[in-house]
């Protein structure tokens, strides 16, 4: 990278500060739409007229002037209607049969329509999309400059050369991680910058799904069955009991809260999804323990191992949530809980399959990079079409890849790792940007719960190792693992994994009634406050953690692959 | 060639499958079909164009057959809405495809070709408006939309038809440049013609709106005048390319990697906000790839290699979707008629195309094989087609049915004409064996 001496890298995010900032000076509210009006009242009177029996609540106009927006602590309207179903105040993909409705978002008139189908209720033209909003010049012009900023930083903000930078000017922790690009799209999405509205989000959906898959894609490919007997002894045992450990406290301390504090009848599957988002770590916590000396090579390797392997445990509970709590009641398949677990599984498996197979005859590089990104975008959609989650079928597909790999030629192209990472770093930023626009954290619940959750996954990591520790001391006393002091392998796998993020987006994607969000705030306000315990617990143990290491776990823009992991091996 | 059938066959059952678990529409999450839209269509599209290859056919050909083979008139496995969420991806094709084609227009290696650019261009465009008009008129008895009309009415509708008819296709002819590796007079020639045409047809398609809109006296409720239109769409895109282009040498002199990502980003802005400023995405990036190779110094075979990668799937989904897009069922209705007009477009084409190359002194090679570059049809002529069928309902729609039909025969038979003369000029592979 050439940069002229001067240049300050890390000044892009007061760049971004003074974009956001003129935009915001800009804001303008956006027209309304008649026409749009006019379609959304004739299609909720078909509907009203098509479903006698649907306990609709009366057209927002005739009763009182609608909501501008809710804010926290404002009680949200509960609506229970069939999925499709238009109404005024009602954020149509919201709405699913059986469902207790409290949409986290609720703007008058500005009905998310992306999905609004009402052909299921027997209303003829009432399909509209998004995009036939016309927008006012200030405002596009506003969104055009802030979406071309945002894709600007996006892709700049993944240049090796400029975290590089960022580490030396000692910003390494903020920047080199997505907390910016969650800080962004949460700004972005602000109504006063009004840069990421619900149009651009509903736009930008496509993109969140691709990402998603993306990530389990890159999970699965680090599950090699043929590297289990070069992992340090122990390394299965500590993974299985510490996860599960970390998953069992979460999901017992929050189902408590949900079911006996707020009533939630969601609670097993809200708590099961919490409890394999604690149960998931990051690899930094062991780098940077291992750096500041206080764990050995070796039992660096075993335990940045179990922070890789982790991920795949709480993947597997999510396709158990996915199968048991089916998203989609309008599918014309019926089948019990576990024929949908073994459908989702063999999804992934035949889905893996043919990405090697197309891997395989792919012609020249060009052609394998375009068949791995139709490969995982065909893997999103279908998971996602048939109500799974696309990550946890991308990192099925994911592992069959990294485990298919029969030739040299295909091994070449699976791992070629200079070609993933292209894309990589910006498929991980678009990707935290969306979340953070998603972001609701104005919901008060998911700050009630956060306390909970914190302490059930701390407490559990710690009842974990210790039990890990004293297995491992009887059954393999020499191995380097259990020769570790306890509270350095608890500390080291404190911090959280950008998966546990992911996967509550996926849930959040699924079941769009989650608590109204609030388990983002749980997951994404525990993952820093598992970085600042992480920190805290390595001053304490002597531990210095220096700029290199000092990724936020659960927003680190890189998931280690093996050959990244060897090649970062610390130093005898 | 069976591995790559298999593989196509595979997709197809998945995506069966997939289909055929909820109703139409009904994901899980918005967005998704989106997603599978996609993915299938790179997967399938590829997949096809092998298989074609393996035939000895134009790679392309096999990519839009995909497309109308999956799409919502005949297997139904792409739905209406998947392709209308993936117009995105059209944009940005058309987009990357002007920007690959300004950055290989290389004005100084032109200029001796200028003439003969101009000419044919100028004699390929009036003659084809002007065949199609008089049939249009010889045949408005045939023509439900012409029935009742009155006199200058059917003149005025025959001489729109003659303009959306007469468009041609910069992308498809710059696809088969590329995926032929062709290099040469012949190449050059066509590149040229294709593109000046398309500019002209915009231009034509203005007036001609204008005067549909006086004939049928259509009041423009605050619209903005015709003349302030057209130079708000090529002056302002002339303005916006200039920027981009800017934009893309900033970014390659400063921060130089990912380049590819950053054009995308510019070609994906570039096509929503242009669509709804009234800008022309295909104008803006061909003059941001005019600039960057003939002033700013960013020669076009570096745009042209960093943008590979990303160029192939989006470029499968293009042509997929373009074929999805084709109106089958109208079609099997208006087939005598599209069959007629192609055969008169054609015909004009071709003879004003040579008249023109033999005039200017282009060559033999050029004089014979140039003319079928002007055959295939796409892209723009769809656009203008729609909003004529927004803007004269009474008269557009069957127009617009009209002119897709006539698409859809030129866009099959096109690029087969195409790549049968440049192999026949001998110039395919000619810029492989240059790299080399």
């Amino acid at each position: 990278m050439n940069l002229p001496h001067k240049a300050r890298w890390p000044s892009w995010l007061l760049v971004v500060t003074l974009l956001l900032a003129g935009f915001s000076a800009l804001a303008q509210p956006l027209p309304q739409d008649a026409t749009l009006d006019a379609t959304l009242d004739a299609a909720q009177d078909a509907t009203r007229d098509a479903l006698p029996h649907t306990d609709l609540p009366p057209r927002t106009e005739d009763t009182a002037p609608p909501p501008a927006r809710l804010d926290a602590g404002t009680p949200p309207r509960v609506v229970i209607a069939p999925r499709d179903v238009i109404t005024h105040d009602v954020i149509a993909h919201d709405v699913i049969a059986h469902d207790v409705i409290a949409p986290r978002d609720v703007i008058a008139h500005d009905v998310n329509a992306h999905d609004v189908n009402a052909h299921d209720a027997g209303v003829q033209g009432a399909h509209t999309t998004q995009t036939d909003r016309p927008r006012s010049t200030g405002s596009l012009a506003r969104v055009t400059l802030g979406l071309f900023a945002i894709l600007a930083l996006v892709v700049l903000g993944a240049q090796p050369a400029v975290r590089a930078l960022e580490r030396r000017a000692g910003l390494a922790m903020l920047t080199g991680s997505g907390v910016p690009f969650l800080a962004l799209g949460f700004v972005a999405r602000h109504p006063a910058v009004g840069i990421l509205d619900d149009q651009t989000l509903a736009d930008m959906r496509p993109f969140l799904e691709f990402g998603l898959a993306w990530i389990g894609f890159r999970v699965g490919t680090e599950f090699n069955v043929r590297h289990i007997d070069e992992w340090p002894p122990g390394t299965a045992r500590l993974m299985f009991i510490e996860s599960a450990c970390a998953f069992l406290g979460v999901a017992v301390g929050t189902g408590l809260l949900l079911r006996l504090g707020w009533g939630d009848p969601h609670w097993v599957r809200n708590a099961l999804i919490l409890g394999a988002c604690a149960a998931v770590s990051a690899p930094s916590g062991v780098r940077a323990l291992a750096h500041a000396g206080l764990i050995a090579p070796e039992a660096a390797r075993g335990m940045r191992r179990v922070a890789s392997l982790d991920d795949v445990m709480a993947l597997l509970v999510l396709a158990l949530v996915t199968s048991t709590f089916r998203p989609l009641t309008s599918a014309f398949w019926t089948l019990p809980p576990v024929g949908w677990l073994f459908l989702q599984i063999g999804m992934g498996v035949v889905l893996g399959g043919l990405t090697v197979a197309a891997l395989r005859i792919a012609a020249n590089p060009n052609e394998e990079f375009a068949m791995t990104l139709g490969a995982v975008a065909f893997t999103a959609g279908l998971g996602t079409a048939v109500g799974f989650s696309p990550l946890v079928v991308a990192c099925l597909a994911g592992v069959v890849v990294e485990n298919l790999q029969v030739s040299a030629q295909t091994a070449r192209s699976i791992t070629s790792a200079s070609r993933r990472r292209e894309i990589e770093r910006t498929v991980y930023l678009a990707f935290f940007v969306v979340v953070g626009a998603m972001w609701e954290p104005r919901v008060g619940d998911g700050w009630l719960l956060l306390p909970i959750y914190v302490f059930a996954r701390i407490a559990g990591k710690l009842l974990g190792v210790r039990a890990a520790h004293m297995e491992l001391v009887r059954a393999t006393p020499g191995a380097s693992l259990a020769q570790t002091d306890v509270r350095v392998t608890w500390v080291a796998l404190l911090p959280s994994s950008a998966v546990s993020i992911a996967l509550v987006v996926s849930a959040q994607a699924s079941y769009p009634t989650l608590l109204r969000g609030s388990l983002q705030t749980v997951v994404i306000a525990g993952a820093l406050a598992s970085e600042l315990l992480f920190r805290a617990g390595a001053w304490v143990l002597g531990g210095r953690v220096n700029g290199d290491d000092s990724d936020l776990g659960a927003l680190a823009l890189t998931h280690e692959t093996s050959d990244e992991a060897r090649e970062r091996e610390v130093p005898q | 060639m069976i591995r790559a059938l298999l593989m196509l066959g595979s997709v197809l059952a998945l995506m069966a499958a997939g289909r055929s678990f909820a109703p139409v529409d009904a994901h899980a999450s918005p967005g998704a079909g989106t997603v599978l839209g996609f993915g299938f269509l790179v997967l399938a599209a590829l997949q096809a164009g092998s298989v074609f290859a393996a035939l000895r056919l134009p790679r392309l050909t096999g990519y839009l057959l995909c497309g109308v083979l999956t799409g919502p008139d005949a297997l139904g496995l792409l739905t209406r809405a998947m392709v209308g969420d993936l117009r995105l991806v059209n944009g940005v094709a058309v987009s990357l495809i002007a920007l690959t084609a300004g950055g290989e227009l290389d004005l100084r290696a032109l200029r001796p070709r200028l003439r003969s650019v101009v000419v044919t261009s100028l004699l390929a465009l009036i003659s084809a408006i002007v065949a199609i008009t008089l049939t249009s008129i010889l045949f408005s008895s045939r023509l439900p939309f012409m029935v009742g009309l009155s006199g200058a009415q059917q003149w005025s509708v025959a001489l729109t038809l003659g303009v959306l008819l007469a468009s041609l296709s910069p992308a498809v002819t710059i696809a088969i440049f590329s995926e032929t590796g062709s290099d040469g007079p012949v190449s050059e020639t066509s590149l040229g013609v294709v593109v000046l045409a398309d500019i002209l047809i915009i231009v034509a398609f203005t007036a001609v709106h204008a005067l549909d809109a006086s004939v049928f006296h259509l009041h423009g409720g605050g619209e903005l005048s015709p003349l302030l239109k057209l130079s708000i769409e090529i002056g302002g895109s002339a303005v916006v390319g200039a920027l981009v282009a800017l934009a893309i040498l900033a970014w390659h002199r400063i921060v130089r990697e990912h380049l590819s990502l950053f054009i995308l980003a510019v070609c994906i802005i570039a096509t929503e906000v242009g669509s709804r400023l009234h800008l022309d995405a295909l104008l803006v990036c061909l003059v941001a790839g005019l600039l960057l190779q003939n002033v700013l110094g960013l020669r076009g075979e570096v745009l042209a290699k960093v943008l590979a990668p990303a160029g192939l799937p989006i470029y499968a989904v293009f042509f997929a979707l373009a074929g999805a897009n084709l109106q089958l069922a109208e079609l099997a209705v208006l087939w005598p008629l599209a069959l007629l007009f192609s055969v008169v477009r054609a015909g004009a084409l071709l003879g004003s195309a040579r008249a023109g190359a033999k005039l200017t002194g282009a060559g033999e090679m050029v004089e014979r094989w140039m003319p079928l570059a002007l055959i295939p049809q796409a892209g723009v002529s769809v656009g203008l087609a729609e909003l004529l069928g927004r803007h004269f309902p009474d008269w557009g729609a069957g127009t617009r049915a009209l002119v897709l039909s006539v698409m859809t025969v030129n866009v099959v038979v096109g690029p087969l004409l195409l790549r049968y003369g440049l192999a026949r000029a001998g110039e395919t592979g000619r810029k492989a064996a240059e790299e080399h």
